[in-house]
């Protein structure tokens, strides 16, 4: 289920003296299977790309395509659109309203016309898959569960629906390191189920650790993209749109600069140790 | 979508009406909408409209929003219009056409209604497009200040008041945010009945309401912590004050007030 | 030795119809100009604690001393909250006012200043947080990191002689979590007000010069930051992060390299490494 984007240009109120561009002629392309990142800060454009790739924005016919469909063409299949993409946005929790979990976490299959049978095995499903016990929180209220629980019904309100792509917005935002390690652990266990995941995130760390490859987005243009080792190499870059390299990576850096024998884009903690011995026992 | 919703539509300036104190403005407004009511024809009518006319270019606001402005309202001048045009029966038949009768009187009542209407909606809208929300509820609260005597609460009602405008927008980006979350679990907010539609709300108005208290509690426990405990003993770093153009724009209603007064014994047209 | 400006002793706190104590039997002194950081996880106390601080929720055992005052009824709290500002979480839910600078000048008209003053204050107070330039803007134009900036502008304007910071970074982006911090952090050196920063981002905890680690509504570890680090498996295991050249400091040394016990930063670690070779 391939995401192909081709010059992809966005302009919020054109027209008016708000006019911004918030993307500006974005291409990219991600495979079924991948495990890619969007990366860059607050007003970079990342919200809005994934907003058009489930169709919540509309763009012109020929630039978004997702599994063959043209989102941008006249009466696209908005349904059929979503039963591809998942999209989860920031702070999901938010968006709770039912009266029990269950109920909650079955609007998006009810919304997709499934019968009550299936319903109710996606549900429980999905509940699992969030590492949620179907049978201790089906009949709560999804407003008596602790922030981060609220935050894994969420997330099952969409893979309820089986999207072949899930995009996650900060999935992690405001989380605390247990909490977000958790988060981390399940968004892995997902694409290992054999989706395809976007995470957008504004941290290197994170994206770093997790995602095969990454797009790095300032002022509505990717300016880096590739794996994270080939994105790191451009530390000082990133430093100055706002985005930092991980601490390891820093670290690799000086110590090559110092005579180390360190690879290029090197960043992982355990690989820059391996690294680190290398050189102390090569060396004497 | 729902950000172009605007409230207290303010457009910044530096005329003369902008630099009114807000509490004259106000009683301004007020005293206009009851000239309004003194004016018994066309001629009076016509002294009032050049006035407010005078005030909006003035301002340096293109008439265009003033007009813009009538849109909503303009099924309601119109239902006014007929209503009085139908239902007055004295005076001279202009036009008698099977159930239907209109009068000279009829149609001269008519028009004043529209008018006043008109003129109303106009200049109160001079008065919210030349006075930043704030200024306007600190003009309020100063205004029916007097009235804490006895008990009214005007220093509360002014807070609510302002609170509300300092988190229409926050919530309306919420709204649209929650909206795309929900579309994006196949949500459909656009089409089907009227009911099916109404029961397509639950899922954006459930979340935004839960919101809103949560804000709210925040937001409470932030204004204790910056020591809030009501009106009592609570100085404004901006004071209203009273100044020559005040008196001025008094002597000015005054002297409409006086024309109309006297258009109305000429009895003109 | 400093003045001590907030004494904690024996702190409990228990919610309304809770089965266990929010805050349990802490005891905590921080001394006049101290910078100190309070770790924990979401629901180990630390935002309990800091309402305790300025007298936003009353202990139901112990007592917490600010400035000489132990609050005990309305007009104490009153005072304790002059002299002990707070900065939320949530960027849009602490703003009251449609305009920058009037909200900036709300905390001051609450405490009956003269308007001259205010008008003084204000303008020192957005200057001092480098906002001057959005003093007449509307809250909701600003970045979440300017909301902040804000906020803490309302603070100050009030002259606290300690600022409580309750997660004030937890929902800003990267910027915005840097410059609220540097600002802390100027505030505290340069003004010499007394930080307490609550959080659960050990980058920022590092910082500090002193750190609490909180742990269901007890102290589980305390000291400067580098030893409290320095415990890695015992913070890994309170759910917290250490800083990643911790960890690798930790895995290098298990792997027997000879480093000294105090590496944290970037900087320490390649001069270590660089005497090693």
């Amino acid at each position: 289920m391939p995401i192909e984007v081709k010059k992809l240009t966005h302009v919020y109120m054109p027209g008016t003296p708000f006019e911004s561009r918030a993307l500006n002629a974005v291409s990219l392309s991600i495979q079924d299977g991948e495990f890619v990142g969007i990366i860059g800060h607050t007003g970079s454009g990342k919200s809005t790309l994934i907003t058009h790739l489930n169709g919540l924005e509309k763009s012109e016919p020929g630039v978004v395509f997702v599994n063959g469909m043209d989102l941008g063409e006249k009466g696209a299949d908005l349904i059929a659109i979503r039963r591809v993409v998942g999209l989860v946005f920031q702070y999901p929790e938010y968006q709770l309203f039912e009266e029990t979990v269950a109920k909650d976490v079955a609007f998006g299959p009810t919304n997709l016309g499934l019968d009550a049978d299936e319903i109710k095995r996606r549900v429980e499903h999905a509940l699992k898959q969030v590492g949620l016990d179907p049978a201790e929180v089906s009949e709560k209220s999804p407003f008596e569960l602790s922030g981060g629980q609220k935050r894994r019904v969420a997330i099952a309100g969409v893979l309820a629906m089986q999207p072949g792509i899930l995009i996650l917005d900060e999935p992690a935002a405001g989380l605390d390191p247990m909490g977000r390690r958790e988060m981390f652990d399940l968004i892995r266990g997902i694409h290992d189920s054999g989706t395809t995941v976007v995470m957008v995130s504004h941290s290197m760390d994170d994206v770093g650790r997790l995602c095969d490859r990454l797009f790095v987005l300032n002022r509505g243009e990717i300016a880096y993209t590739g794996t994270p080792a080939e994105v790191f190499v451009h530390d000082n870059r990133l430093h100055a749109i706002g985005l930092d390299v991980p601490e390891c990576a820093k670290l690799a850096r000086r110590l090559r600069e110092a005579g180390f024998d360190m690879p290029e884009g090197i960043y992982r903690t355990e690989d820059v140790c391996a690294a680190i011995i290398g050189n102390l026992s090569g060396g004497k | 979508m729902l950000k172009n919703i605007t409230l207290g539509q303010y457009f910044p300036g530096d005329s003369f009406i902008h630099r009114l104190d807000p509490r004259t403005k106000l009683l301004a407004t007020v005293a206009l909408i009851a000239i309004v009511f003194v004016a018994q024809g066309f001629s009076g009518f016509l002294l009032i409209a050049a006035f407010v006319v005078a005030c909006a270019a003035s301002t340096g606001i293109h008439l265009k929003f003033l007009v813009r402005g009538l849109k909503p309202i303009m099924f309601i001048i119109i239902f006014t219009f007929v209503l009085n045009l139908f239902f007055q029966t004295e005076g001279r038949e202009l036009v008698h056409w099977g159930f239907i009768r209109i009068t000279d009187q009829g149609l001269r009542m008519a028009s004043f209604m529209a008018m006043r209407l008109i003129l109303l909606v106009v200049s109160s809208q001079l008065l919210t497009l030349t006075t930043s929300p704030i200024a306007l509820t600190d003009g309020l609260e100063s205004l029916f200040r007097p009235l804490e005597v006895i008990h009214f609460p005007a220093h509360e009602i002014a807070m609510m008041m302002s609170i509300a405008l300092r988190f229409i927008p926050t919530l309306m980006d919420e709204a649209d945010k929650i909206m795309k979350a929900q579309k994006a679990r196949g949500a459909n907010f656009e089409t089907g009945n009227l009911i099916q539609r109404a029961k397509a709300m639950v899922p954006l108005l459930v979340p935004l309401f839960v919101g809103a208290f949560r804000r709210a509690e925040d937001l409470a426990l932030a204004m204790d912590a910056r020591c809030y405990r009501g009106g009592a003993g609570r100085t404004r770093m901006k004071q209203l004050k009273f100044g020559v153009i005040d008196a001025i724009a008094a002597v000015a209603m005054l002297l409409l007030l006086a024309g109309v007064i006297a258009l109305n014994k000429l009895n003109l047209f | 030795m400093k003045n001590t400006i907030i004494e904690a002793r024996d702190v409990c706190f228990k919610y309304e119809g809770a089965s266990t104590l929010a805050v349990d039997h802490v005891t905590l002194d921080v001394a006049e100009g101290e910078f100190l950081a309070i770790l924990g996880r979401n629901g180990s106390g630390k935002s309990t604690f800091a309402k305790l601080l300025n007298a936003l929720q009353l202990p139901t055992g112990g007592s917490v001393k600010v400035n000489g005052i132990t609050p005990a009824n309305e007009d104490d709290c009153y005072e304790v909250r002059k002299s002990c500002g707070m900065v939320f979480q949530n960027p849009d839910n602490q703003i009251v006012t449609t305009i920058v600078e009037e909200d900036c000048a709300f905390g001051l008209e609450n405490l009956g200043t003269p308007p001259q003053e205010i008008r003084s204050r204000v303008d020192e107070a957005l200057h001092s947080v480098g906002m001057s330039e959005f003093a007449q803007a509307s809250p909701s134009m600003l970045s979440g990191g300017q909301k902040q900036r804000v906020a803490v502008a309302g603070v100050l304007a009030m002259r606290p002689r300690i600022i409580v910071f309750d997660e004030s970074t937890a929902m800003l982006d990267p910027i915005g979590r840097r410059d609220v911090f540097a600002l802390a952090r100027r505030l505290n050196v340069e003004e010499g007000i007394t930080i307490v920063w609550i959080t659960h981002f050990m980058e920022e905890a590092a910082m500090a010069d002193r750190l609490v680690v909180m742990d269901g509504g007890r102290i589980a570890l305390e000291g400067e930051p580098r030893s409290v680090f320095a415990q890695t498996d015992r913070v890994l295991k309170l759910g917290l992060d250490v800083p990643e050249i911790m960890k690798l400091a930790h895995m290098l040394r298990e792997r027997g390299v000879a480093l000294p016990d105090d590496i944290m930063t970037v900087n320490e670690m390649a001069v270590a490494l660089c005497q090693l070779k």
